[in-house]
């Protein structure tokens, strides 16, 4: 007796053709199970390790801005008598850092003049200003015993520009383009740009050049030929960023075209009638570049299967750039295609800022308004975050 | 991307030398080389129609799944090149492969969807000619040939995913 026979909807020996289909399933079972096996497996290592969901909390401009007070005011609070900022802190110990770097005492005072500021980074500037040096036609800021560095005085110049648009006051003016002509001393003819400048010998120091500070200059310069147009400024900022965009890496010994937020910032500042050909496609590259960091955080941070945490350092030049991208992308018709996506990557890294912030509720003055990176924030990470939110509150209206 | 993108990376998916061969090794009926190239085109055009709302449920953006898409073809052609085993499974799910899916949903969510359809038309037509004509030999390289093709889509692809926005 068969082992169909008598089973219910069973009508007697069945067909040839039901036999062939039982065979041919018997005959693929193992392959049919494995290709299973082989897809889910396949679609789950997809989905944990390679595209991951790409999380981007909702965010609307005024929480922007109180992202941005907030930040503003971790760094307020931390200053000191000499106009000095706190440069670090350790949550789990409850500890500030005693280090200090003058670079990113030049990007704070920038970042706080473009929040309005005023008064703190007035107080910041005071500490600069008691230790400038003088030469010929030039003035730059050394910190005593050190050297002078373009990317802390480049800084500078974008943070006194930055000043004089926010309060519409000249007294610095001056000062002003004396740094500017610092940062032209230190240009080579090819467009590259020696880092330091040694008081004590009164010259530039050989050979070495800065990952950022090159494009600091460039930004500074862009921003000079914005603020005084006609006074040559402009010609050495396209020298500078044509260096960028086609020698620097070459001449530098970096395996690849670097990613440089502070050129992005140029680029947009330089403006759309003026761009070349050569900085058109370097700013498509840029905009390439950081898009794709933001979509790789936005696929990786806190609850993401395969998390990869960012300093707020490091995510805030990600946003720094992409925002001036999207800016110079909507007045420069050649990048015009890339200015929706632009907009949705701005606003996508603007809400994970926002929610990564220690919020204002935090007892903790040393913590509330920071942006911490395993238990550690420093006082660029509030710096680059502020400037990124600056640069996403008209991408996110 | 151009259309001759679209149908080099069709050419290499649909690989009609390892379509040619599993011919060669199972001889199919008629009724299944019919069946395999509807499993093909049911693959192919399902992906693309439904490339945007599947990428947007997952949440994954059309620049960041070209990644993964060039990934899945370059596994799948090396395993090709250096294993050129003959297809095992029934011949009519020769096309049902996650080389094929993946692109089809990749240039369905970058592109218009008729003409990734038209170039997916081209190559399946191609393919579908392969199938029926029974070349006399069971060389691999074409089969080979079409995989290197795949890995050329691949890095494109891969390069294109981390540099556009």
């Amino acid at each position: 007796m068969g082992r169909f026979d008598g089973a219910p909807g069973w009508k007697g020996a069945p067909s040839n053709e039901r036999l062939g289909r039982l065979s041919s399933w018997r005959e693929h079972r193992r392959w049919l199970i494995s290709q299973i096996v082989l897809w889910g497996v396949g679609a789950a290592v997809l989905r944990l390790l390679i595209v991951p969901a790409e999380v981007c909390p909702r965010v609307e401009a005024p929480a922007v801005q109180r992202a941005i007070d907030e930040g503003a005011a971790w760094l307020v609070r931390g200053q000191g008598e000499d106009g000095r900022f706190l440069y670090g802190y350790y949550s789990e110990r409850d500890q500030a850092s005693r280090a200090y770097n003058t670079t990113r005492h030049a990007g704070v005072l920038d970042a706080l003049y473009r929040a309005g500021r005023i008064r703190s980074a007035d107080s910041g500037l005071a500490y600069v200003r008691e230790s400038l040096v003088h030469e010929d036609d030039w003035s730059a800021f050394a910190p005593r015993g050190g050297l002078a560095s373009v990317g802390t005085n480049g800084l500078l110049v974008l943070a006194l520009l930055h000043r004089r648009e926010a309060t519409d006051e000249k007294r610095f003016d001056g000062l002003t383009r004396r740094m500017a002509r610092f940062l032209v001393s230190q240009a080579q003819p090819d467009g590259s740009v020696l880092k330091y400048w040694r008081p004590a010998t009164g010259r530039s120091v050989p050979g070495a050049y800065g990952r950022y500070s090159t494009g600091e200059a460039f930004y500074a310069l862009a921003l000079m030929h914005r603020t005084f147009p006609g006074e040559g400024w402009g010609r050495h900022a396209h020298r500078i960023v044509e260096y960028l965009a086609t020698r620097r890496d070459e001449a530098e010994g970096a395996p690849m075209r670097q990613a440089d937020h502070w050129a992005a910032y140029g680029l947009a500042t330089l403006g759309p009638a003026e761009l070349t050909e050569v900085e058109v496609d370097y700013a498509r590259w840029l905009a390439g570049f950081f898009g794709y960091l933001i979509r790789f955080e936005a696929q990786h941070g806190e609850g993401s299967p395969s998390p990869v945490q960012q300093s707020g350092a490091a995510l805030g030049t990600d946003g720094e750039a992409a925002a001036a991208l999207w800016e110079l992308a909507g007045s420069e018709p050649r990048l015009a295609d890339l200015r929706d996506d632009l907009g949705d990557r701005v606003s996508c890294l603007a809400g994970t800022l926002v929610q990564r912030q220690v919020p204002p509720g935090n007892p903790n003055p040393s913590e509330r308004g920071a942006w911490f990176s395993d238990g550690y924030t420093q006082m660029d990470a509030q710096q680059h975050v502020i400037a990124a939110l600056l640069g996403a509150r008209e991408a996110v209206r | 991307m151009s259309f001759a993108f679209l149908l080099a990376g069709f050419l290499g998916t649909t690989n009609a030398g390892r379509v040619a061969r599993a011919r060669e090794a199972s001889g199919p009926e008629p009724r299944s080389l019919v069946l395999a190239l509807l499993a093909g085109c049911v693959l192919v055009v399902g992906a693309v129609i439904l490339a945007d709302d599947l990428l947007d449920a997952l949440a994954i953006s059309p620049e960041s799944f070209r990644i993964a898409a060039g990934l899945v073809l370059a596994a799948t052609a090396i395993w090709t090149i250096v294993w050129p085993n003959p297809f095992s499974g029934p011949f009519a799910a020769v096309l049902v492969t996650p080389e094929l899916a993946c692109l089809a949903l990749s240039f369905g969510a970058d592109e218009p969807a008729g003409r990734v359809l038209g170039a997916a038309a081209i190559a399946l037509a191609l393919t579908a000619l392969a199938a029926l004509a029974r070349p006399r030999t069971e060389s691999v390289r074409p089969e080979q040939f079409l995989a290197a093709l795949q890995i050329i889509v691949a890095v494109a692809l891969v390069v294109s995913g981390t540099r556009d926005v």
